[in-house]
């Protein structure tokens, strides 16, 4: 169809308008344009385009949908001197139908403003150009005529505000619980803060609003009134301690007021807040509450002038879009002055607010993706420094914040190099005092900004997890340690707990190499396999891995003393924040998705690198089954843990020799203070090895080369632990094998085990001098 | 899957594609240029256009669920062989990857009257041939054939021709209820035409009307219907007969949608010729008023070249006129689409409606080449 372009006011538009009105024309559904007057100072343009709305059938001989969208609509847009960096403004007729959805709040006597993209204009200009913004709006317009701006199935659309700068921050979900059938006013703590602006004639403007609801609430004392007029101001800021108030829905003889047709956003006066709590049937309520203002400011100070908020609730038909209540929270400001007059309220403003949810784990989760519903299981942080804190702040942030953190150090300024916490000042002294806290504290106080009250422990790990009573108030609750600690004696003492009063997983987290490898293990169910096994597995794994092999196990130490101060020192690594960052964040998003996705039955050994361009991180995710667990026959208070690499190995060698006895070196390592010992890896049977139907004799040839080659390439992480030898029937070990455990024992100071494997099961003995 | 009715900008020619809520096609006529299969060429690619609108069966085969094919001239058949495979389903070339019939809707009746009046082409020959290896499928296998296989025969013919095949025959004001020998609850398509005749020399008129398939399609959406007449090339001596039968009852003919008969042809309204009488040609009121049984809000849709004020015939603006005059008059306030004009003439594009339960609404759909932000890409949109 022919277009018509039109022209008033007489001067050329600027280049980029008149570029803007071919772009607009382009569009199928777009009839024409007119170029409205402008005036060349103001830098503003208005265009009005006719835009063809395609109404069904049924519609078409009245020209307009049931919802009072024309088949010819005419909007103007409206480019500002920022075009085309920034979208045109759009605006439809005044006496466009208001009560559609998805529509900016606004006064009749404005023109309409469709929320036509759910985005920011000004990105999808520079995206598609002005043909996307003229298509979004085709499209708007066309669902405004069809009614189906908001899909029902979807839930309830909640009234737009996004482009209201005022906020409320509020915790609908803990409001609700206010909510009843009845009308009622619940007030509120909230604290506020306002930016104003002088104009250079000197006129005071408030350009921004934020208050923060609290969650209980109070009742409206005379002090409670004394400290909302008593507001504070530096500079060019008010703040203060106001109130808000609930505005809750009553019922009628029919039930609970719902209301199901949209409202235009229109309050802007007292007079048309009571009309619509008329509506919701607690007008009453409200000029109760009003009244009670009135006489508890009579004898305050004059003139003090103070945001007040309402927060008016309405009962939906059904839930809202992404939620679980049918209850839309509609809050407003008003500015107040004392003494409060009920009858001078009529000419007072009162402006809509953009309600945002207060920091919640589950608004958390919602931004994050993290698919979890209710808290977390029982998680504590052990070990708050670089790592730990980094691994916390990521999975709180993530709505999975821990339950308890636990970190026996001090915040110290050496740790402003690497953490997941910043050196902050504090608003009284304005120092940079954060050092004088503990780590823990400091640590749960962030979690507590996220949404999380977290437990703060500052205390030695072992020691907490070793005394009866702090491992039950601590531990008993918990089905998830995440260790941080970089301690082996923690690990260690971690891995001997007792199962049964210690039944919590633990997830090892750890780096080497100046932070260009990182180390992470999930303990299985039933803590089998625990981290200490794992642990040893893990070497054997890195092991294996060349470039992981020479980080890990270097010959230069991991961690070095530092100086962090004349005389004083830290062991730590020598590495950047952002570097330490890349292996922490991978570390953290598995442990959030085994929070929210379920942990894994068997262990879990999970190796990352940083590549040689320091900047790639590749990661090795390995499954690992239970070990088998055997007590010597000669020492029960000790244990044999035999992972399944070792047992499949055993079982082998074993079945290649059906007839006769055969053997090997077992590898692995002694936990003293553990009373274990864990097998990793076997070594082969030396050539001049003999076997026989009853006797198994371990040679010596190339044993000691082979043990060296093993040891050395894990820099003693992992040795030889024992020997193993199969028996051809059931039974315990034999006077032979207590013979030569008594050569072994004799022969070092550590244990060692010597292992029997019969065509069924394992037996072990002891080999140890000490007791 | 949003049910619509699309008339794809063919010039001069049908190719209408109509998808019922279930997901199911029917395409009436075809018509596929050579130009419009050239790359090089500004014609529109009215075949790719129609595979977009069209599924994959589990074999990975684009179908149609039935082809109708309202007569055999060119301008309705155009590319048959090209674009459609024809012949046993087990023959089908995956590599040729031609659209996969499932049932073919063919007038026997029609055919014969059409090779009299003049040689069929070779498209219509094929379809001809197809649909005879269809009949004769059915004669030995009964209606357990499988899809690519499946036909449907409109009109009862002549001297018992089609006997014996009145279990995939519908006759005259007969109704189809189903696409595919399946049940498609949201259609009833009432078969107006082709009649038969009683004599020789009405059996010659028809013949020289363009005798066609013509179909009253009721498109029912959560329980309100929509009508959508179309008829092929059937000129002024035919819709003189269709009113002749249903004038009493004048409902039959009514419609939200009419695609104008003969792409907007004067020979469909009147027996004089626009080129050689200009403005003293008389309208045929009998055909008029076939034709002009619009319901309030109706469409007129001629699929046809763009419509200029000059003597060509067809598409005419006389014609225009009239239908101009049906659809604008206060009772109907509808409206009047070219295919050769929509959205543009100098870019003509599908010209696509939804069918909704308030009745057909267009559906804008911009030329991917004049969307904003560059011709190569859309920028991807970073997050701080």
């Amino acid at each position: 169809m022919a277009k018509t372009h039109q022209q008033r006011g007489g001067a050329s538009p600027p280049p980029a308008i008149a570029r803007a009105i071919v772009h607009i024309e382009a569009h199928p559904a777009i009839s024409g344009t007119t170029l409205l007057p402008w005036k060349r100072d103001s830098g503003v343009t208005d265009v009005q385009v006719r835009i063809r709305v395609n109404l069904p059938t049924e519609w078409l001989p009245a020209g307009r949908s049931p919802t009072g969208v024309r088949a010819m609509e005419h909007v103007v847009f409206r480019f500002g001197p920022t075009y085309p960096f920034a979208a045109p403004e759009v605006l439809l007729r005044k006496d466009f139908n208001r009560e559609l959805p998805h529509i900016q709040p606004g006064s009749v006597s404005e023109p309409v403003f469709p929320c036509y993209y759910d985005g920011s204009p000004d990105d999808l200009l520079q995206q598609g150009g002005l043909f996307a913004i003229v298509d979004q709006v085709v499209v708007w317009l066309q669902k405004a005529a069809l009614d189906e701006l908001i899909d029902q199935k979807q839930g309830w659309e909640p009234t737009r505000r996004d482009n209201v700068h005022d906020t409320l921050v509020a915790n609908v979900d803990s409001l609700q619980r206010w909510i009843g059938n009845r009308e009622r006013i619940h007030i509120f703590h909230a604290d506020y803060m306002v930016m104003e602006h002088r104009t250079p004639s000197g006129i005071k403007l408030k350009i921004r609003t934020n208050a923060k609801v609290r969650e209980i609430p109070v009742r409206l004392t005379s002090e409670l009134v004394q400290t909302a007029f008593t507001p504070r101001q530096r500079e060019q800021i008010q703040w203060g301690h106001s109130f808000a108030l609930l505005i809750c829905p009553g019922s009628t003889s029919a039930g609970p007021i719902v209301i199901s047709h949209y409202q235009p956003e229109t309050i802007s006066t007292w007079e048309d807040l009571l009309v619509r709590s008329r509506e919701l049937g607690c007008e009453d309520k409200l000029q109760s509450v009003f009244g009670q203002l009135e006489r508890l400011t009579e004898n305050l100070l004059q003139n003090v002038e103070i945001p007040i908020f309402m927060m008016l609730t309405v009962r939906r038909p059904f839930e809202l879009i992404g939620s679980n209540s049918n209850i839309e929270l509609l809050p407003y400001l008003m500015w107040v002055k004392s003494p409060l007059k009920k009858d001078g309220l009529s000419s007072v403003r009162v402006h809509p607010l953009a309600h945002r949810h207060s920091i919640t784990q589950n608004l958390l989760r919602h931004m994050t993706g993290t698919q979890m519903k209710g808290e977390t299981p029982g998680l504590v942080q052990l070990g708050c420094g670089s790592l730990g804190s980094k691994i916390t702040i990521h999975l709180a942030r993530a709505g999975l914040a821990p339950d308890t953190v636990i970190d026996k150090g001090n915040f110290s300024p050496h740790n402003a190099a690497r953490h997941g916490l910043l050196p902050y000042a504090s608003p009284i002294t304005e120092a940079m005092d954060s050092w004088l806290y503990c780590k823990a504290n400091l640590l749960a106080k962030a979690v507590g900004t996220l949404g999380k009250e977290a437990r703060a422990y500052t205390a030695d790990a072992i020691e907490l997890v070793t005394s009866a009573t702090d491992s039950e108030s601590l531990f008993s609750f918990s089905s998830v340690v995440i260790n941080s600690t970089a301690s082996l004696a923690v690990r260690e003492c971690l891995a001997a707990s007792d199962i049964y009063r210690f039944k919590a997983r633990i997830i090892e987290t750890a780096l080497y190499g100046q932070g260009a490898v990182g180390l992470m293990t999930v303990e299985g169910v039933s803590r089998n396999p625990n981290c200490s096994d794992l642990t040893a597995e893990a070497y054997v794994l890195m092991r294996e891995q060349k470039e992981v092999r020479t980080i890990v196990f270097s010959d230069k130490p991991g961690v070095e003393r530092h100086t962090v101060g004349q005389g004083c020192g830290s062991v730590t690594m020598i590495m950047s924040d952002a570097r330490l960052s890349m292996l922490a964040s991978a570390m953290a998003e598995r442990i959030g998705s085994l929070l929210h996705g379920g942990m894994p039955i068997g262990g879990e050994i999970l190796i990352g690198c940083i590549d040689s361009d320091g900047m790639s991180t590749s990661w090795k995710r390995s499954e690992c089954s239970p070990f088998t667990i055997v007590v010597p026959d000669n020492e029960s208070s000790w244990s044999i843990r035999i992972s399944p690499r070792v047992h499949e190995k055993i079982t082998d060698e074993a079945t290649k020799y059906p007839t006769v006895e055969t053997g090997g070196i077992l590898i692995g390592r002694v936990s003293e203070s553990g009373r274990t010992i864990t097998v990793v890896d076997v070594l082969p049977a030396p050539a001049d090895s003999q076997r026989s139907a009853g006797l198994f004799v371990l040679g010596k040839k190339g044993v000691a080369a082979l043990r060296e080659m093993y040891e050395s390439s894990t820099q003693g992480a992992l040795y030889c632990v024992g020997t193993w030898h199969s028996h051809l029937y059931e039974g315990s070990a034999s006077s032979r094998d207590y013979a030569t455990a008594k050569i072994i024992g004799s022969s070092q100071l550590t244990p060692s085990v010597l292992v029997i494997k019969t065509p069924t099961s394992y037996h072990a003995i002891l080999a140890s001098e000490q007791p | 899957m949003s049910p619509s009715i699309t008339f794809f900008p063919v010039d001069n020619g049908d190719m209408t594609l109509l998808k019922f809520p279930s997901g199911k096609t029917v395409l009436i006529d075809a018509k596929v240029r050579l130009d419009a299969d050239d790359p090089d060429e500004d014609t529109r690619d009215v075949a790719a256009d129609l595979r977009n609108r069209l599924s994959k069966d589990a074999k990975g085969h684009r179908y149609v669920d039935a082809l109708l094919l309202s007569h055999p001239d060119k301008d309705h058949c155009l590319g048959l062989e090209r674009h459609f495979h024809l012949g046993a389903p087990a023959d089908y070339d995956a590599e040729e990857d031609k659209i996969f019939i499932r049932q073919l809707w063919s007038s026997p009746m029609i055919f014969r009257r059409a090779s009299k009046k003049k040689p069929l082409c070779d498209d219509a020959k094929a379809f001809n041939r197809e649909a005879r290896r269809r009949v004769e499928l059915f004669k030995v296998v009964g209606s357990r054939v499988g899809d690519g296989n499946r036909i449907l025969v409109l009109g009862e013919d002549e001297d018992g021709k089609t006997n014996g095949l009145e279990d995939i025959l519908v006759k005259a004001d007969g109704l189809i209820e189903q696409i595919n020998g399946e049940p498609e609850p949201s259609m009833r398509a009432l078969l107006l035409g082709p009649l038969p005749s009683s004599d020789d020399d009405e059996e010659e008129e028809l013949s020289k009307n363009n005798s066609s398939v013509i179909i009253r399609f009721t498109i029912t959406i959560e329980g309100r219907a929509w009508h959508f007449l179309t008829g092929g090339d059937a000129e002024v001596g035919i819709w003189e007969r269709q009113w002749q039968r249903h004038r009493r009852n004048p409902f039959v003919l009514s419609y939200h949608m009419l695609q104008a008969p003969h792409h907007c042809s004067w020979h469909t309204l009147s027996y004089d010729s626009w080129s050689d009488l200009g403005e003293d040609v008389e309208v045929s009121q009998a055909a008029r008023s076939a034709l002009s049984q619009a319901l309030p809000g109706a469409r007129i849709i001629s699929s046809s070249k763009p419509i200029d004020d000059d003597d060509n015939d067809p598409p005419c603006v006389r014609a225009k006129r009239e239908y101009k005059a049906i659809v604008d008059a206060e009772a109907v306030s509808g409206e009047f689409f070219c295919t050769g004009e929509h959205p543009s003439r100098s870019a003509p594009a599908p010209l696509e409606f939804e069918v909704s339960r308030h009745g057909f609404i267009l559906k804008n759909r911009p030329a991917p080449s004049i969307r904003g932000g560059g011709a190569i890409g859309r920028e991807p949109l970073p997050h701080g």
